[in-house]
């Protein structure tokens, strides 16, 4: 339970510094939600199971090479005007009114954080 | 004589005629004998490689890959549909490419990039016309079959333009039709191609909000929009274009808190046995059971995770469902009598993907994270076959080219 704390603080720290519309209300309403299933998973996962997750889990909906699909493209033109934190807390937040659905559940801040990073650098190309 | 065999006769021309011809012609039909023998298709599929912009050519008789055909761009979420005869396939790739192949010789016929994003697509009943769905720009695209030229082009205008939306669930439609749904706008339109490639559209418009994929049943008749931003789904009935489209197991969902929907689910291959259909519920760890004769919901069936494709095993007894990440390493059997899960399997790490084979005696699983491709008996749940293949997405079975909406 410790590191369940540990990761609130960091995704209300996240919430505290976004700009992007919708996050807190994400915040509220989708953290109680999914705290059940986050027990079981939310653990940190290598940066190749990580690269893995990106590609193909985002890549689903935000295509394999980012250029969009039902999901916006993510390549870095396109995330110009978001911050590595704002990204992470999207990431695990989801954007509630959207498709984009919280990841918190099934992977950690620090994994979220891996790949907001790993999009805003453009390393997948 | 009762038979002659080559060499046999190879040996009796040279010590009784020294019949020149007839040796030069013994020889020939030896050398007939080694090459390739002609092959149907029927019992043949087509597996997408998405990460390598590959289609693999699975022969399900010999349990063996055929051949692999290359340099079809970015395949993810691609889709196939077959030529009529079975032998041509067209491939749907992600990028907006568009290509031909020829699943006997592994070649590629002819190859367009027709938009920046697409989403699969869809021949027309008589086989002549291929039309590509695409996000990027929002719309249809028609091609003729043969020669992949422009034959028409759609644009998904929201309103009245001049914006787009993007487009899912084209299927082909009894009549020469295309119909398909506008993600943003929340449209079905049928676009008619039976009287001239200049289509007659007819927009039916409010069928609720962000419809995320669409099917139609496989006598042609209903068309269905699963929707993601609210509860239900919307139907046309194509017997009945004049009653609109109508709002299907609205009831369900309601007030019910979901769970994150990590992936979009299907609803190509709607499955259906007897008077049932099953579909995939979203953000519920659910399967539903509904009446087709009232389209009500009749069941639910709780499940492993958030069902992603639920299929139908031909015979109707069973239907087989796959799951969401992080769920994705489990497939069930449901029997569709007594709607209890009646089979587990653990095939490995990110089953996207099952096909029957057309008459149900084998099922074909993709396995993306162990880069492989197994065959199952469906009934005893054995392996039969384990094929590599890099990051294995659609399997595309060939008798789909004889079958309205696929």
């Amino acid at each position: 339970m410790k590191k369940r704390h540990k990761f609130l603080l960091f995704a209300i720290l996240c919430c505290g510094v976004t700009a992007v519309d919708g996050v807190a209300h994400a915040q509220n309403s989708m953290n109680a939600q999914n705290a059940h299933s986050a027990q079981n998973h939310q653990i940190n996962h290598t940066p190749d199971q990580l690269e893995q997750m990106v590609r193909q889990d985002c890549g689903s909906c935000h295509g394999l090479t980012f250029k969009g699909g039902l999901g916006a493209p993510l390549l870095p033109e396109n995330l110009r005007d978001y911050s590595v934190a704002d990204l992470t807390t999207i990431i695990l937040e989801g954007l509630p009114g959207t498709a984009m659905p919280p990841w918190q559940a099934i992977i950690s801040a620090e994994d979220a954080n891996w790949m907001a990073r790993y999009l805003k650098n453009g390393e997948s190309n | 004589m009762a038979t002659l065999s080559p060499l046999h006769g190879l040996r009796l021309a040279l010590a009784t005629t020294r019949n020149w011809a007839l040796v030069g012609s013994i020889i020939m039909l030896g050398a007939c004998a080694l090459a390739p023998t002609p092959h149907g298709t029927a019992d043949l599929a087509t597996v997408i490689a998405r990460a390598d912009g590959q289609v693999a050519i699975l022969d399900t008789t010999a349990g063996q890959w055929t051949g692999k055909i290359n340099g079809l761009g970015d395949l993810s979420h691609a889709s196939i549909v077959y030529a009529r005869n079975g032998r041509q396939a067209f491939v749907f790739g992600r990028d907006g490419g568009l290509t031909k192949i020829d699943i006997l010789s592994h070649t590629i016929l002819a190859r367009t990039m027709q938009a920046g994003n697409s989403i699969g697509g869809a021949i027309s009943q008589d086989g002549k016309l291929v039309a590509v769905a695409n996000y990027e720009p929002g719309g249809v695209r028609v091609f003729d079959s043969e020669t992949l030229k422009l034959v028409a082009d759609i644009p998904a205008f929201i309103g009245d333009g001049p914006d787009r939306s993007k487009v899912i669930g084209l299927v082909d439609a009894p009549g020469n039709r295309f119909i398909f749904t506008l993600w943003d706008a929340g449209e079905i339109w049928v676009a008619d191609f039976s009287s001239s490639n200049k289509p007659a559209i007819k927009r039916y418009d409010n069928i609720g909000t962000n419809p995320y994929d669409a099917l139609i049943t496989p006598d042609g008749r209903y068309y269905i929009a699963g929707l993601f931003g609210e509860d239900g789904m919307a139907m046309l009935d194509l017997w009945h274009p004049e009653h609109g489209v109508r709002r299907i197991l609205d009831h369900y969902g309601k007030g019910e808190n979901r769970l994150p929907v990590y992936k979009m689910p299907h609803l190509e291959g709607w499955a259906m046995a007897g008077n049932r259909a099953f579909v995939p519920a979203v953000g519920h760890h659910e399967v539903l059971v509904i009446d087709t004769r009232t389209w009500k919901e009749v069941g639910r069936i709780p499940v492993h995770g958030q069902p992603v494709f639920v299929m139908a095993h031909p015979d109707g007894k069973h239907v087989w469902v796959n799951f969401s990440v992080p769920d994705y390493d489990t497939v069930q059997v449901i029997d569709t009598e007594s709607l209890k899960i009646t089979g587990e399997l653990k095939p490995g790490k990110g089953v996207l993907h099952m096909e029957f084979s057309p008459r149900g005696d084998q099922v074909w699983l993709s396995v993306r994270d162990e880069n492989k491709v197994i065959g199952y008996n469906p009934y005893t749940l054995e392996p039969i076959a384990e094929l590599p293949l890099p990051s294995p997405s659609g399997i595309f079975m060939s008798h789909r080219a004889g079958r309205i909406g696929l």
